[in-house]
């Protein structure tokens, strides 16, 4: 993994709008009414498309946006068997029962009715050859690719079928262990993506702190089993609190869960750090140290909000972690994506996006200049 | 009575989301439906009552009445005057909409225009609002550390009705300030502080979007010296100001600098002015009072809560921000406060007034926290 040596490196979370035509492709595919070549084709020039977007804003580690994926999560029902159709309700989070008024998301979950196996593992070769052929184009210093963690497949899809959560969990680590092979194998740094590390309020609302460590601690686990074999620094591991504009009001704080997230076996720590729920939260790394070989990719671009931060700002942000852990251990990020999921219109209009990546990468060069 | 000597007191920028009922009110009349006097007198003073009591549960000590009876922060005054009988006329696209189409969509902002002499169809609309603030802060257990009332500055009142019926602009803004004093003497009068409305004094994007900065300079400086002459017979004390971008969550990419007009705001007639510092456009500049120098006595009140976002902002991010302003200004000169309002105007869908409220807790939790680091023990 390359990191801020000589200067502030800049990369976002993964996900980023996605084109018209592609968002209707993905609900025919979901729908199993999809011409597969087309498809394809789509997502080829997708991938294009954004990895040159966010060369031209500047961004040092690069990603396919997640362009084929209709969610960060959810696309592996589109790759694996075992799941059946969206039917669980989900339980109100603390943030929807303090605010009635606010809205509701209604969800259904699919459950996990059978065994979890392979059935497409081509998806992930076609993902990893679009961002190759798209990235040997482009200007950049390294390409990430995002793949979901075990306790997020677990929150997304419950368990119906396997004995025990244990049980379930270990199996979906052997089976994701295969895309992330595959994803360091073509170079990549591979990102999982670990909502379920933070995100007491949306899956376990009932849970007590200590509880709910206990729940994120046995994900860990889990997941650096998936992990064996590949070496750390080429593993990023990203927390957040949900990618929505929500009010955030019961978020675990990151000092409750910090020591737990450390014990990932991964080379950099992407964590929310710009919206006002978060924002102060760079002051818990004054009082605990990132361990050798791991580096943090804060936040310091609010990913729900169309306000384009301004780069003094961004600067300020970005020194204000390196004064605290050291400027080579600092790369700059979002809080979340861009484009979580594909069926919602995206937060933030997609050109403000990248130009958001662009104050990013103006504020990182600011930084730069005062830190070197 | 609290006051700025012992701790952090904290305020808003005047609009919260109406109550359910008087928001159908303000849209039955817009809409040109007959409502009854009493009725909406009655939903306003209910309105008021409730939007100040929040506030203070909340724990914000200086206060207002939300804007409850008005339509929006600039647009009520076409009620209250005459010379506004023409139709409205639509905006020019702000440098934002023109970079970002597919963002600005469709949708055109109107504007007013004047097309008549301006002169008080109905000042009773003025004084039911004073009288709805003083009934409601009668009803508080605890006088308020400082009750306020918001009204539109001569500044905006023309950038959001231009000029179509007087022979030159400075005749117009000259009208409008005499005008407008009657408003701003009767709050006065009533005790409040007077906070007038001014994102004339920074939103160049909206309102002139192809001038250059030392051209529009020199109409934000006649903009604020039709402040100063409007407010002559009001205590200095009794007059703030809230500057800012728009309340909108837009780009705001093309927002003037703060440091590009901090010169002339602080040429402002009044004790405190308040400044956008919490979303990530502005936050930066917090920085640009390192090296100004404030005159004695004026209050910053800078804005540690965004007011365009569900986010809810920890206390903690709350604390962070005030104690970095009251290093630089001095703690007794700063004042927590909102970006901009919660409800610049009545619209048919509304944020949840459990998050503004949650919000504010969160304003005056933090300044709490602020207050300990500051002065240590309280």
């Amino acid at each position: 993994m390359k990191t801020s040596i000589d200067r502030i490196l800049t990369t976002h979370v993964g996900s980023l709008a996605r084109p018209p035509e592609l968002v209707s492709l993905l609900e025919a595919q979901r729908q199993g009414r999809v011409d597969p070549e087309g498809f394809d084709e789509a997502c080829r020039q997708a991938v294009q498309k954004v990895v040159e977007q966010q060369a031209t804003a500047g961004i040092s580690i690069i990603s396919d946006g997640e362009q084929s994926k209709p969610s960060f999560s959810t696309y592996v029902r589109e790759r694996w068997s075992g799941f059946g159709e969206d039917q669980l309700p989900m339980p109100l989070t603390l943030d929807e029962r303090e605010f009635p008024n606010w809205g509701y998301r209604n969800r259904k979950l699919a459950p996990c009715i059978g065994p979890v196996t392979w059935k497409d593992f081509s998806a992930v070769e076609k993902d990893i050859t679009n961002l190759s052929d798209a990235a040997s184009a482009v200007t950049h210093e390294e390409v990430f690719m995002t793949s979901v963690s075990p306790g997020t497949v677990a929150n997304f899809f419950p368990n119906q079928y396997y004995k025990s959560r244990t049980e379930y969990l270990e199996t979906l680590a052997g089976t994701l262990s295969r895309e992330y092979k595959a994803i360091t194998d073509a170079g990549f740094l591979l990102q999982v993506d670990c909502p379920d590390l933070a995100l007491r309020n949306f899956w376990f609302p009932d849970l007590s702190i200590e509880e709910f460590r206990r729940v994120i601690a046995e994900n860990v686990e889990v997941m650096n089993s998936a992990l064996s074999g590949i070496p750390p620094s080429q593993v990023r591991m990203h927390v957040c609190w949900g990618a929505g504009e929500t009010p955030k009001n019961h978020d675990v704080p990151l000092r409750s869960i910090v020591d737990i997230l450390l014990k990932a076996d991964v080379g950099a720590l992407s964590v929310v750090g710009a919206n006002g729920q978060h924002e102060h939260e760079w002051r818990v790394w004054e009082e605990v140290d990132l361990p050798d070989g791991m580096v943090l990719i804060p936040g310091v671009i609010d990913n729900t909000t169309n306000i384009i931060e301004h780069p003094d700002w961004v600067a300020e942000r970005i020194i204000r972690y390196a004064k605290v852990l050291g400027r080579t251990r600092i790369i700059a990020g979002v809080d979340c994506g861009f484009g979580t999921g594909s069926s919602a219109k995206p937060a933030v209009d997609p050109a403000i996006a990248m130009a958001k990546l662009r104050a990013l990468s103006d504020g990182a060069k600011r930084a730069t200049q005062e830190l070197w | 009575m609290p006051t700025n000597a012992d701790r952090i007191l904290t305020t808003h920028s005047g609009s919260v989301p109406r109550t359910l009922r008087l928001q159908q009110i303000l849209l039955d009349r817009v809409a040109g439906k007959e409502v009854d006097s009493a009725t909406f007198d009655d939903a306003c003073q209910e309105a008021v009552s409730e939007a100040l009591n929040s506030q203070v549960s909340a724990g914000v000590t200086v206060v207002n009445d939300g804007d409850q009876s008005k339509t929006g922060f600039a647009a009520y005054i076409t009620q209250r005057l005459t010379g506004f009988d023409g139709p409205p006329e639509e905006r020019v696209l702000n440098l934002e909409q023109r970079e970002f189409p597919e963002w600005a969509g469709t949708r055109r902002g109107r504007r007013q225009p004047c097309t008549g002499p301006i002169e008080w169809k109905d000042f009773s609309m003025v004084t039911a609002d004073v009288a709805h603030l003083q009934k409601a802060v009668a009803g508080l257990d605890q006088k308020p550390a400082g009750v306020f009332m918001t009204s539109v500055s001569p500044g905006t009142f023309t950038n959001h009705n231009p000029n179509r019926y007087y022979k030159t602009d400075e005749e117009y803004l000259t009208t409008v300030a005499d005008v407008m004093k009657r408003e701003y003497d009767a709050i006065a009068q009533a005790g409040f502080i007077l906070q007038l409305d001014s994102p004339d004094l920074a939103a160049r994007s909206n309102n002139y979007p192809d001038m250059e900065l030392a051209d529009w300079r020199k109409i934000v400086e006649r903009n604020v010296e039709a402040v100063t002459y409007a407010t002559r017979d009001i205590p200095e004390e009794q007059v703030r100001v809230h500057v800012c971008w728009g309340a909108n969550a837009g780009p705001h990419n093309y927002d003037t600098q703060l440091r590009d007009i901090v010169d002339l705001l602080l040429r402002l007639r009044g004790k405190y002015l308040t400044v956008v510092a919490a979303n990530g456009r502005h936050e930066f500049e917090w920085q640009v009072w390192k090296d100004t120098k404030v005159p004695d006595g004026k209050v910053i009140i800078p804005g540690v809560i965004d007011s365009t976002t569900t986010i809810i902002e920890h206390p903690e991010t709350v604390a962070e921000r005030i104690v970095r302003f009251a290093n630089v200004l001095g703690k007794e000169n700063v004042i927590a406060g909102v970006d901009c309002g919660f409800g610049t105007s009545v619209s048919p869908t509304r944020t949840d007034p459990k998050i503004v409220w949650a919000k504010l807790g969160s304003l005056a939790q933090g300044a709490a926290i602020a207050t300990k680091k500051l002065w240590g023990s309280n």
